[in-house]
């Protein structure tokens, strides 16, 4: 995309993409946090990923200002347009995703280390959700809608293994009813964990927005 | 009156010149009927050119020839016989600068009636004036000033006086070359609703150089640029997903 005529326009605009890159980077981190902390049950895990969320909000705010203040003063229109309301619709999502790693931190504390078969079950979750999230970077980055209605079809794998992680904890419930109220913890890390899926859909659909103008809503199918 | 979605006016084939200088390139468009079309693109790309084509107004300037063909409803108005005169009171034209006649706010509305010959008597002739300036919002702003000079009008008002000038002779197409751009926004918002409002009866056609003002009162929007027309679509996805990059870097602001 050339230039702007008004160099202010795209410094405003370049900053919009860098807080986004930036909050990318964050959910990625507090995932990758996550991951480590299955196996371990680590009770750290809260305070770190309360930390970086105070940054994901502040980013969330600071980039719904400012997309509100393009829009208000410098009339974006056609590519800009796209890219100005998709980026709060973004940064909202990504807000979402920290949101729910918190709450997926809260229920580690609660798990231990009898359970070694679902914990490998959300392992795989929590890993494909980095890779689907990793992928968002790149489709950023470089304006690649091929890449986004990819990730996009990749959540499918996230909901079979969410289903998976269910059944597993269901099943043991029942052979171990005493530990019901350790095992409740996983039907919820899984609950979030799908959560944070359709949230990186989400992101992956307003990418696309940008490039092809085309919103798909939650019943389209983007291809 | 033709019905909504017929064209109005087809154009075929146009070229422009100024004595050597050619000033448009193979120009195809229509123009739809009872609908706004904007033209929009950088200064000196050949809006102006364009529009004075549509009421034979090129014929005026001594060294412009224009050939190709613009039929407006199927009539060939490049053809010999056509009289610009009778042309002109079908196709009416509001410049960009409020032209009103040093004459009274009355005598400049009646004006046209008076030359075309349009009314059997006066009291026909007042209804018709004050009918148009109550058309553009005016009437009651002046009413008691209308054997006053039209030009004691604020800016604003001329405009829409001349707007009234253009509607008393009951034309089915409206050209206006930039109409607002020497109006405050109050004023521009007026003369918006009123293209709004026009545009249920008349065709419209309007060179602008806002793009916002584009996107608010037009259907259809072309987008000239160096002479030639690069992209013709419905404005909303002219604003929303233009297909050509010029298009894009134009209304973008953005450095083609
Ligand atoms: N009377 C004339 N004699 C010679 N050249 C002319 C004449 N009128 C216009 N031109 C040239 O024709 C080209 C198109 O001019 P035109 O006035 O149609 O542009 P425009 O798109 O209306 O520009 P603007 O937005 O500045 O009004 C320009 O290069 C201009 O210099
Ligand atoms: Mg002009």
């Amino acid at each position: 995309m050339s230039e702007h005529i008004v160099k202010s326009y795209d410094d405003d605009l370049s900053t919009l993409k860098q807080q986004i890159v930036q909050m990318v980077g964050l959910c990625l981190k507090q995932i990758n946090n996550v991951y480590s902390a299955i196996g371990t049950h680590d009770k750290e895990l809260s305070g770190k990923i309360l930390e970086s969320d105070k940054k994901l909000n502040e980013l969330d705010k600071n980039i719904t200002l400012l997309s509100l203040n393009i829009m208000s003063l410098r009339n974006p229109v056609a590519f800009d347009l796209r890219f100005v309301f998709a980026a709060s619709h973004i940064s909202r999502n990504l807000e979402r995703i920290g949101d729910n790693t918190i709450n997926i931190a809260k229920y580690i504390q609660q798990t231990d280390d009898s359970s070694k078969s679902i914990d490998a079950k959300i392992m795989q979750i929590v890993h494909h959700a980095s890779e689907m999230l990793h992928g968002c970077l790149q489709a950023l980055e470089n304006n690649d809608s091929h890449l986004a209605k990819k990730i996009i079809n990749k959540d499918l794998l996230i909901d079979e293994l969410h289903y998976e992680v269910s059944q597993l904890t269901l099943s043991k419930m029942q052979d171990q009813p005493s530990r019901i109220h350790y095992l409740h913890s996983y039907l919820l890390i899984g609950r979030y964990l799908e959560r944070i899926g359709d949230h990186i859909v989400n992101v992956c659909k307003y990418l696309l927005f940008i490039e092809s103008s085309q919103l798909v809503f939650d019943d389209d199918d983007p291809n | 009156m033709s019905d909504i979605n017929d064209k109005k006016i087809l154009i075929k084939d146009v070229n422009v010149f100024y004595g050597t200088k050619q000033a448009l390139f193979d120009i195809d468009l229509h123009i739809l009927s009872q609908q706004v079309t904007a033209f929009i693109g950088p200064s000196g790309c050949g809006k102006s050119t364009f529009l004075r084509c549509l009421n034979k107004m090129n014929d005026m300037i001594d060294n412009c020839v224009v050939k190709g063909s613009i039929k407006i409803d199927n009539d060939e108005i490049n053809a010999k016989h056509v009289d610009p005169v009778a042309l002109r009171m079908k196709v009416g034209m509001v410049f960009q600068k409020p032209n009103p006649f040093p004459k009274s706010i009355f005598e400049n509305v009646a004006y046209g009636l008076k030359i075309h010959g349009l009314c059997n008597n006066k009291a026909e002739m007042e209804e018709i004036v004050i009918s148009s300036l109550e058309k553009v919002g005016l009437f009651n702003e002046i009413k008691d000033r209308l054997h006053d000079s039209a030009l004691g009008l604020s800016g604003g008002q001329q405009q829409r006086l001349c707007i009234a000038r253009t509607i008393a002779i009951d034309p089915e197409i409206i050209l206006m070359d930039e109409p607002c751009s020497a109006l405050d926004p109050i004023a521009t918002a007026r003369i918006e609703s009123l293209i709004e409002e026009l545009s249920i009866k008349y065709t419209i056609v309007i060179v602008t150089h806002s793009m916002q003002q584009a996107a608010r009162v037009s259907d259809n929007t072309a987008f000239f640029h160096m002479g030639k027309i690069v992209e013709f679509g419905k404005t909303s996805s002219i604003f929303s997903n233009p297909k050509d990059k010029r298009t894009e870097d134009y209304i973008t602001g953005r450095i083609g």
